[in-house]
């Protein structure tokens, strides 16, 4: 059971989680406005789609002039979580109508032209393949985009091969080059799949991606095609013509390169997990028996040791015993007929004593007894 | 016989040695005893580490040709 937190606890929490996920921050999001309320200055409405919907405040003062109930808008902002009221509000820091300028008019156009043709259906999409090689990128040779999908393509997998064909991505002409390297790519062996890509931009920046020439050539293509044009919330045409639709360039070399490096270095991460572990209990069963071990030895040696010393004890004793050891040191014994004596007054003076030397015996003849 | 048993036994005989009144003749077949018990165990350690490399080098090698696909 987890410990309780406070409520602040919690909405502190999910406060910094919305602020700290940056992807969140400053985006556009496209919807119809309705429930407009005003209170002092501030403007409350509700941004919503046909599934679904969210709540907006907008601080800006004069930024509701123009816009009424229905209205289909692009609100520029970032989530903000009220911690007084616990709901989660979106901060729109920039409010513009669409659905009038000359752009947009044609991008649905051509939108419900194709979508009639039939060229946006899903029975027509490509399998993106599991094992990619090389991958065909189509964007413009100059900027990040070309290199952010090298970088994350190759820290994935440095086996991959990027193949760029260069094009213009805006202006005069951009909209043929690319249909150009699409049909190019499309008949050229040596690539797994292709990425159209591009870095974000206004609607005209990015139009030649919704332009019918790029489309058609996308529907063509043999290979299978992910766009990745712009940012996560630009929609351009050819993201509903190609075969899978990356947020973004990196998302897309992130969404190709994926799996099979994962699997490695989760692979790799497990065996050295193992590894390590496995040498951990090594060198603790080696250190166990080690220690076991020398203190074996040094046990046996100090109980041999212990006895030695014992032994060297008892002869020590034993030599001081020895009658030979007190001849050695000068000392003699006396015996008169095969008796010991001890005593001078013993000594018979008529007959012969023996003296017993530690080399030899002798046989004197006792002239005079002096007692002390 | 098990690891963890040899290392029981021979520290077992280890209290046992450094007892002081340890008849010589009982000393002489914990000293054989060990002997042995040290044998299975160094076995043992030398098995595991011999193991251990195995695994290094035989998954160490095919990680290195997956990565150099």
């Amino acid at each position: 059971m987890l410990n309780s937190i406070t409520v602040s606890q919690y909405s502190q929490y999910i406060k910094q989680i919305f602020e700290a996920e940056e992807l969140l921050h400053n985006i556009r999001i496209v919807g119809e406005v309705f429930g407009i309320s005003l209170s002092r200055n501030v403007t409350y409405f509700s941004l919503k789609d046909e599934m679904n919907a969210i709540s907006c405040v907008c601080f800006v003062a004069d930024g509701f002039k123009d816009i009424k109930e229905g209205d289909k808008v692009t609100v520029t902002g970032s989530p903000n979580y009220y911690m007084k009221s616990g709901k989660l509000s979106f901060n729109v820091v920039k409010i513009e109508k669409e659905g009038e300028g000359e752009l947009f008019k044609k991008f649905l156009e051509l939108k419900d032209k194709l979508l009639k043709e039939g060229i946006f259906d899903e029975s027509h999409k490509k399998q993106i393949p599991d094992n990619i090689k090389r991958i065909g990128v189509i964007t413009s040779k100059e900027g990040a985009v070309i290199h952010d999908i090298i970088n994350v393509s190759h820290r994935r997998n440095p086996a991959i091969d990027i193949l760029l064909y260069p094009v213009k991505v805006q202006g005069n002409g951009a909209e043929d080059e690319i249909a150009r390297a699409i049909e190019k790519l499309s008949n050229y062996d040596n690539i797994d799949v292709i990425v159209v890509a591009r870095g974000g931009g206004s609607l005209e920046d990015l139009w030649a991606y919704n332009t019918e020439v790029v489309a058609r050539a996308t529907y063509a293509c043999e290979k299978p095609i992910v766009s990745a044009v712009g940012h996560e919330t630009d929609f351009t045409i050819i993201d509903f013509v190609s075969d899978l639709r990356a947020p973004t360039p990196s998302a897309a070399a992130e969404l190709l390169v994926v799996e099979k490096t994962s699997l490695l270095s989760k692979m790799r991460r497990v065996f050295e997990n193992f590894y390590g572990s496995a040498e951990d209990f090594f060198f603790q069963v080696h250190n166990k028996f080690d220690l076991l071990f020398k203190s074996f030895i040094s046990n046996g040696e100090s109980y041999v040791e212990s006895k030695e010393y014992e032994l060297g004890l008892i002869d020590a004793s034993l030599s001081k015993l020895d009658p030979m050891s007190i001849l050695k040191r000068g000392y003699a014994k006396l015996e008169q007929g095969k008796k010991k004596v001890d005593k001078a007054s013993d000594v018979d003076l008529q007959s012969n004593v023996e003296i017993y030397m530690h080399d030899g015996k002798i046989v004197a003849k006792p002239l005079e007894v002096e007692e002390l | 016989m098990k690891f963890e048993e040899a290392i029981k036994e021979l520290e077992e005989i280890n209290k046992k040695l450094s007892s002081d009144s340890l008849p010589i003749e009982e000393a002489k077949k914990l000293f054989e005893r060990g002997k042995e018990l040290s044998k299975i165990c160094y076995e043992n350690v030398k098995d595991i580490k011999g193991k251990i490399l195995e695994i290094k080098e035989e998954l160490g090698i095919l990680i290195e040709e997956e990565v150099d696909l």
